[in-house]
This record gives structure tokens, sequence and C-alpha cells, in this order.
């Protein structure tokens, strides 16, 4: 509780500079002044006095610093001044900023759009509906790498031979013109589409061809 | 040590308080600088306070709500800033103590009965 007390005060602190500073200043200038006098009671001469309390109890801006350390929360007035400080650099030197925050938009960006295309492709699981029991069927024969493509006679040799899956699709991602009209002008594009050898669109859940 | 002065002592981590609140419990409100010479001679010249060091502890322990802090005029009908011991402040000094009272019969029994 006493904890939480002495932020609540210090954050109070922060925001309340101008009538606390010269109160600390006051208090600190008053006790100089007693530890000057009682060395002058002692039978110093007062410059002497004065230099003796000083080496004694420290200086009164020394320790006005010190409070203020304790007053505060230092790092939110200082992240303050350095925003200002960064802020007004900004101003003076506009070429150099618009570098800087030209390079920094570009790097997000980038960084950005990678990591859509890597969070679709590897890290999210594939949108079907059971995507835990989705294999990738690969050739391999030996001394050579592993081949991720097989004709059309494999691809019906092993939906007609398997007895280990469940179902089993092919794809091709190959680009193909789809059109639900005639073209109605020549340099039409053609779309992106996966083809599907297999026709049991079923297991593929909610992802179905576009345009059939 | 050649000048036949005792050492300086440092201030231990947390102590300061405790001597603190407990000067104010005993002499009652003090201004800063009476609260410094009070500390210097109770330990004989070996606890010489900065008023860097006294201050922010002064502030700390009034920002916690155990003394409380008012101007009001010396003897000398001087302006000062008298601290006063609260209520929280002589439980937070009754706690302390015990613990400084344990910590000590600790290293009282390593001292002596073991070595």
């Amino acid at each position: 509780m006493s904890f939480l007390r002495e932020w609540a005060h210090r954050l109070a602190g922060t925001f309340r500079r101008g009538r606390s500073d010269s109160d600390l200043r006051e208090e600190l200038r008053v006790h100089a002044e007693m530890a000057a006098e009682s060395a002058a009671r002692a039978g110093e001469p007062a410059e002497a006095a004065a230099r003796a309390a000083a080496i004694r109890h420290g200086r009164v801006t020394q320790a006005l610093e010190a409070q203020r350390g304790q007053r505060g929360l230092p790092w939110i007035a200082d992240l303050g001044g350095d925003t200002r400080y960064a802020l007004r650099g900004f101003v003076r030197n506009p070429a150099f900023s618009a570098v800087v925050i030209l390079s920094l938009a570009i790097g997000i960006g980038a960084n950005t759009a990678l990591f859509s295309l890597i969070n679709a492709l590897m890290m999210r699981s594939l949108p079907v509906r059971e995507p835990d029991r989705l294999v990738y069927l690969l050739s391999h024969y030996p001394g050579e790498p592993r081949n991720p493509g097989m004709s059309w006679r494999d691809y019906e040799q092993f939906r007609d031979q398997n007895h280990v899956f469940s179902d089993f699709v092919g794809t091709s991602i190959g680009r193909i013109a789809i059109s639900k009209s005639p073209p109605q002008h020549q340099n039409l594009r053609p779309c992106a589409a996966n083809t599907s050898w297999d026709d049991s669109s079923q297991h593929w859940g909610s992802t179905r061809p576009s345009a059939g | 040590m050649a000048n036949g002065k005792p050492p300086k002592a440092d201030v231990l981590q947390g102590t300061l308080d405790l001597m603190v609140l407990r000067t104010l419990s005993v002499l009652g409100p003090l201004h800063g600088y009476a609260l410094s010479a009070r500390l210097e001679q109770a330990s004989s010249g070996a606890l010489q306070l900065n008023m860097g060091t006294l201050y922010p502890a002064l502030m700390r322990l009034e920002q916690r709500g155990f003394v409380r802090a008012a101007w009001g005029n010396t003897d000398t009908s001087r302006k000062a800033r008298f601290y006063s011991i609260t209520a929280a402040g002589r439980r937070q000094l009754d706690t302390k103590q015990a613990e400084w009272d344990q910590m000590a019969a600790i290293i009282h029994t390593l001292r002596h009965d073991l070595g």
C-alpha cells in the first residue's frame, strides 16, 4: 500500500514542478544557513563557516537534484524532453527526417508483407476441414531430390490403388482463364486458379473454386 | 583513523529510514537540520548526513505517509519545515525495529556462540 501511495505522490510531483521546486529549494537553503551559523558559532569566520557547512552538508543545487529524483518519476519527464528534442531535430533537418521516416516505413512494410506471406503459407493450417489429417504425397528415387510432381497417369494409379488414405486429390497451379460469359475484349487477363483433378470437393471444407 | 576521528559510517540501505523515524518518534517534530545534527551527535560524529542523502529520504518517508511535514517557526523564529511522525510511521517503526532486533540477535549468536 505504501508503495502505491509513494508512486501516486511521485506521479503528482511529475506534473507539479513549479510550486514544489521553490519549496524544496527554500527548505535546503534554510538547512545550509543553519549549518553555516552552527559553524560560525564554533568560532569560524563567516566565509570559512559557509564553506565548512557546504563540505559537511553538501551544496543546495546537488541536494535539490537528488530530491527531484525522488519527487517525480524522472523517466516520464526525460521521455517528454527527449521527444521534444527529437521533434525539433526533425523540423530542423527535413531532408534527413524524410529519409529516416521513409526507410523505416519501407522496412516495416516489407517485414509486414513478408510475415503475412509466411504466416499464410507456413504457420496457419490449411483451410480444409481436418488439416491435421492432410498429408502431402511426394515421390522419391534413391540419389535424387524429392519430387512433388507426378503425371496424370501416376495420379490415376495412386488414386485407384489407394488403401491408406480416405481420399486422394491432385492439384495443378497453372494459370487458366475462367469466364462465365464470352470474353468482352481481347486481352482478358487470366486469373490464377487451382484446378482440382478430383471433384470430391467436400474434402476441401468451405473452400470451393470461385467460378465453379 | 590516523587523526583519531571515528571512521565515517556508510548509511546502510534501509537503516536511515529507521533512524529518522526513531528520532522523530522520541524527540517530536524536527526540521531537517536538527534531525541531521541529532543523528550526528548520537553517532559521535560518525554519521554525517549530506543534504542530498537526508532530504530524498525524508521525501520518500513523506510520500509513503510515514512522516508529515509543515512549515513552522523555530525557537529563533526562523521559518523551517518541520517533520513529524504519523500513525503509519509508528507502525512502520515498530515493524522495522522488530526486524532489526531479530537480525541483531542472529548476528550476535553467530559472532559469539559459534565462533
